[in-house]
């Protein structure tokens, strides 16, 4: 079975593949345009805890886990998790800031092995970077956690939103990725926070940053190849993802906060899945969305397009929000 | 031989099959039936010869038949580097 048809048949039959775990809202860094609400837990799921979180979602069919927060490492017990996740035959995603990995975390990341460690980084000089993040020092930090990364042959990608603070450094952007020599990927987006302050949007990149972004095919603002199918489903919230906060909430999906299907510490999540109507009712709307954008045609069809986060910013899953709509429109642009 | 799974290795079954990740590559393969089963008994106590009785038992297949898939089975796993061999302990205790 091709995995493509691995995820077609686990999209039908709800199995959720991919897994996000917050494991805490806890970060050394203090981006200006952070989505996270807070930097702090208030009940933070202890590692047993997630370990048993572990144990269901094994049950349920999961295949690959991304630890986030937050900045993951932060969790007293990440360690303890993250090997736990490989005991159990997970693909392991590490999104970090790589500023706290110092040799010995190094050597235990290299170790798991992880599919990939995910590392932000948000300018190509110390001066840009440290002022999105608030932390003088932490260019330098997170390249030298990338660099231990690379020394022990653990494969890095490099994740870059781009902002108003950082879009006249895409070049060196790029260029420090290929010094360092590995993959990059630029976000055009900048989201909403969690609890739906729209503060961060005021770092948005331009369009014409977003339109370099795209025409340069960085990861997130490429041209996407395939096109919707009719019946098909916009993506695979409430079937083929779910995440969990670092207090247990299950969402089903990272940027869906809009209400829990429930909470770990207080039900079996195999039989939440199963059972739950807020994961039915997105699962049917992604199938709606996806019917929306291929009646409407034109840009919005292609481009893809998240009612989460047009959730987040226009009070509606099916109506695309004005930053959606101009990288769609640029991408369309570009195709001709 | 006593196959066991490699450390670079994730995996999930979907739908009945084997979703089998190399790590190192990023590769991902999936697998047969008679393959999923097979992936499904490696567990690092059981050799090549209960592997091929497993499969009998379970697939009504003729010994041959069950030696040449499983023969085969192990050794496009191992050239993968999918599963690696136990390697016993036979240092001596002093």
């Amino acid at each position: 079975m091709s995995s493509q048809r691995s995820k077609l048949r686990a999209l039908q039959l709800a199995q959720p593949l991919t897994v996000q775990l917050e494991l805490t809202y806890a970060c050394n860094w203090r981006c200006v345009f952070c989505y996270n609400p807070r930097h702090f837990d208030r009940t933070r799921l202890s590692g047993d805890e997630w370990i048993a979180v572990l144990d269901e979602l094994r049950a349920l069919g999961t295949l690959t886990i991304a630890l986030t927060g937050g900045e993951p490492l932060a969790h007293p017990e990440f360690f303890r998790i993250a090997e736990a996740a490989r005991e159990r035959a997970f693909a392991l995603r590490i999104f970090t800031n790589a500023s706290l990995i110092d040799d010995e975390a190094a050597d235990r990341i290299a170790a798991l092995p992880p599919l990939a460690v995910e590392v932000s980084i948000h300018g190509a000089t110390p001066s840009v970077h440290d002022a999105a993040t608030a932390r003088p020092g932490s260019f330098d930090a997170a390249l030298s956690g990338i660099r231990k990364l690379l020394a022990r042959n653990v494969p890095v990608l490099m994740k870059t939103p781009i902002t108003s603070m950082n879009e006249h450094q895409i070049d060196d952007i790029v260029a420090l990725a290929e010094e360092l020599d590995v993959p990059l990927q630029i976000d055009p987006h900048i989201t909403p926070r969690d609890d739906g302050s729209t503060e961060p949007l005021q770092y948005a990149a331009s369009r014409d940053a977003v339109r370099r972004v795209i025409a340069l095919g960085l990861g997130s603002g490429s041209i996407p190849s395939t096109e919707r199918t009719k019946g098909g489903a916009n993506c695979g919230i409430g079937r083929l993802t779910l995440a969990i906060d670092a207090e247990g909430n299950v969402f089903p999906c990272m940027q869906w906060r809009v209400r829990p299907i429930g909470n770990v510490r207080e039900s079996a999540l195999r039989s939440m899945w199963h059972a739950s109507e807020v994961r039915r009712e997105v699962a049917a709307m992604s199938v709606a969305v996806n019917e929306a954008l291929l009646a409407a045609g034109g840009a919005n069809a292609t481009y893809p397009f998240c009612p989460a986060l047009a959730m987040q910013e226009t009070g509606d899953p099916f109506v695309p929000d004005d930053a959606f709509r101009a990288r769609a429109e640029i991408a369309a642009e570009l195709r001709q | 031989m006593i196959p066991r799974i490699g450390p670079q290795v994730a995996w999930q079954i979907v739908d009945g099959e084997a979703i089998v990740v190399d790590l190192a590559s990023g590769n991902t393969i999936g697998l047969n039936p008679s393959g999923t089963f097979l992936w499904s008994q490696i567990d690092g106590k059981h050799d090549d010869r209960d592997l091929v009785s497993a499969l009998i038992t379970h697939f009504e297949v003729p010994p041959a038949e069950a030696e040449s898939d499983t023969r085969e089975f192990l050794g496009e796993m191992t050239r993968r580097a999918l599963i690696v061999p136990v390697v016993a302990d036979t240092e001596t205790k002093p």
